[in-house]
């Protein structure tokens, strides 16, 4: 009885054990935080710019900036894009302070004349020649022009060449970058097609939490409550009627009538045992003949005592050949 | 009461537990080394290289260099403006073919401005050599431009280039490169050009049909000058400010040097004249004296310092812009 009340109270406390295992874990997964997060910044410069080092942080996240109109996002060679950045407003993404947080550092430029005037010298100089007549001949300018022309989606924004830029997306209102595929070592330069202000970046990064715990947590909680619940039911069911049943069956077997008459048990409690021979009764050095000639004959020669306890012989043969089956 | 406890003491384990879970914010590491550390890749090469001959094509069909608008100019969109010119004329001369096809393009490596890059065409025709092209830019903010041509000189091997991705080292052109400067390997040649072929500088080149060329022309203009009881000078130099060059795979150099050549001819008791393809680029009356202005570009190979083999001109044309009686102006 003292077995039973201890298995019941130890499902029992299996189930407490349970609901609290289960409390945590719905907890833990409810407020388990995302795995993909957006870390954002607000921008107001025409330029946003990410270096070859910083995109390291998120190798299979995406860069997104946004404004409106066209937007256009370019690679470089990092000397090339800071000699670029020489003469643009931009805002340099700096940090990712905390998880939905991009830190940038404006950087503020006054902005050059868009497009040094290239002077061809056109002017016919008079010739030194006796000849009244004038050079018709401009004579050609070797400067070059700066103002390079749209070259597919390659944008010469303020007239300045695009020969720097490497690899182009476009967008309008947003650009979107996958950072795979920028190349590695390369500044990332976004800009808007018409100089307008942007008006902000995020970076999305994988977070990846360490929540394998939870699943099992869970299972465990709801075995152990399982079995708490079934010694619950256990408390409340009367087994008062069936233990005594069960006891007095017992107690019945116990202390029940003797043996059934002609059973083995009646027999030996009757004191029925294996006959002992004597070996005093068989001559010296005729042993073997004897028992021979004993096995040869017996359905005959055996005396009725013999027979009986024969029998008796026969009889425990048969009750071992029973035994057996 | 108990149960307020038991969620709390859930719920702080649980944020406890995800705490310890939650990776810290990542931070930045070094980037990987650059993929392409030329200064131009294949894909900027080729967007230069098209919009050039996009835009010669637009000229060619024009016949006008006022379809240069951003990739062709120095000295060359002087030369096709000569070129246009003898065109106009009747049975005047086509332009030189520049093909559009690249054997190889040649860039630099460098950080800094100007920077150069060199393309060698396709043959263009069985009985012309491919042509050296030379594209600089001047800055960041300015495009390649297509400054100056050369064909190659019959016979004459182009020395082996650092790969396209790497790029070639653009040297300066008082580094020293193969035991001595481009600088000084142009001034010698710039002054075997002015003495002859009877200069002691004769045989520190190799021969080259450039510098043939130039003195048969001196050779035939000093005896007309003769005959005609006339003069014959020329005068020779480097635009050292216009002049590049570009490290060899095995240490020599390619130099890139544009030259400007300045022959007069004047005579007594006679009138000059010109070639009739020349009569275009005429400017002025001429009488007894007349100016050729020539726009050259000449590519030098300045062999390694071990190498037994002597500077060669690999490439080289001569240009004529303009014939006057007085001079360059």
């Amino acid at each position: 009885m003292e077995k039973d009340v201890s298995l019941r109270t130890t499902g029992l406390i299996a189930g407490v054990i349970g609901v609290i295992l289960l409390i945590v874990g719905f907890i833990a997964n409810s407020v388990r935080p995302p795995e993909a997060v957006v870390a954002y910044a607000e921008v107001d410069t025409p330029v946003v710019v990410y270096d070859p080092d910083f995109v390291t942080i998120s190798p299979d996240g995406q860069i997104a900036v946004e404004g409106s109109g066209e937007i256009v996002a370019y690679t470089a060679r990092p000397v090339d894009a800071e000699a670029w950045l020489d003469e643009a407003s931009y805002s340099l993404v700096t940090g990712l302070p905390d998880w939905e947080t991009l830190s940038t550092r404006s950087v503020e430029r006054v902005v050059a004349s868009p497009s040094p005037s290239p002077s061809p010298s056109a002017s016919a100089s008079p010739s030194a020649s006796p000849s009244p007549s004038p050079s018709a001949s401009a004579s050609p300018s070797a400067s070059p022009s700066a103002s390079a022309a749209p070259a597919g989606e390659f944008i010469a924004a303020d007239g300045r060449s695009s020969d720097l830029w490497r690899d182009v997306w476009t967008g309008t209102d947003r650009v979107d970058i996958p950072v795979a595929s920028i190349p590695t070592g390369l500044t990332l330069v976004v800009m808007s097609a018409d100089n307008s202000a942007l008006t902000g970046t995020e970076l999305s990064l994988t977070r990846t939490i360490n929540d394998d715990w939870i699943a099992p947590l869970l299972w465990w909680g709801a075995a152990l409550l399982l079995a708490g619940l079934i010694a619950l039911v256990v408390l409340f069911i009367d087994l008062r009627p069936a233990q005594s049943r069960s006891e007095s069956w017992i107690a019945a077997r116990k202390a029940g009538a003797g043996p059934k008459p002609g059973s083995r048990r009646s027999r030996r409690a009757e004191g029925a045992t294996i006959p002992q021979a004597s070996l005093d009764e068989t001559p010296e050095g005729t042993e073997s003949p004897d028992i021979e000639a004993d096995e040869a004959t017996a359905p005959e020669s055996v005396p009725d005592d013999a027979k009986a306890s024969g029998g008796h012989e026969g009889s425990q043969d048969n009750d071992r050949g029973e035994e057996r089956s | 009461m108990n149960r307020i406890v038991l969620v709390s003491i859930a719920a702080a384990g649980s944020a406890a537990l995800l705490a310890g879970c939650t990776p810290a914010v990542p931070v930045s590491g070094a980037a990987s080394p650059l993929e392409v550390t030329a200064a131009v890749t294949e894909g900027q090469q080729a967007r230069v290289l098209d919009e050039t001959f996009a835009e010669l094509a637009a000229a060619d069909k024009a016949k006008s260099t006022d379809e240069f608008d951003v990739r062709i100019g120095g000295d060359a969109k002087v030369v096709r403006a000569a070129e246009y010119k003898q065109q106009s004329a009747d049975d005047g001369p086509t332009p030189a073919v520049l093909p559009e096809d690249m054997q190889a393009v040649y860039v630099s490596s460098t950080e800094v401005w100007p920077r150069v890059m060199v393309g060698v065409s396709e043959q263009p025709s069985e009985d012309l050599t491919p042509v050296v092209s030379v594209w600089v830019q001047e800055n960041v903010d300015t495009p390649y431009q297509m400054r100056s041509w050369a064909h190659m000189i019959p016979g004459a091997t182009l020395p082996k280039m650092p790969g396209p991705s790497v790029g070639a080292d653009q040297l300066e052109t008082t580094d020293e490169v193969g035991g001595t400067t481009a600088q000084a390997v142009m001034d010698d040649y710039v002054k075997l050009l002015k003495d002859g072929k009877d200069s002691d500088l004769n045989d520190t080149f190799t021969e080259d049909t450039y510098r043939e060329q130039l003195f048969t022309a001196r050779t035939a203009l000093t005896k007309t000058a003769k005959t005609a009881d006339g003069k014959y000078a020329d005068t020779i130099s480097l635009t050292e400010d216009d002049t590049y060059v570009l490290e060899t795979a095995e240490g020599g150099a390619l130099v890139f040097a544009p030259v400007r050549i300045s022959s007069s001819l004047s005579v007594k008791d006679a009138k000059v004249s010109v070639s009739a393809a020349d009569e275009p680029l005429v400017d002025g009356k001429l009488v007894d004296e007349v100016t050729h202005e020539y726009r050259d570009l000449v590519v030098m190979y300045i062999p390694a310092e071990d190498s037994e083999e002597l500077p060669t001109v690999v490439a080289a044309d001569h240009h004529l812009i303009r014939a006057s009686p007085d001079g360059e102006k």
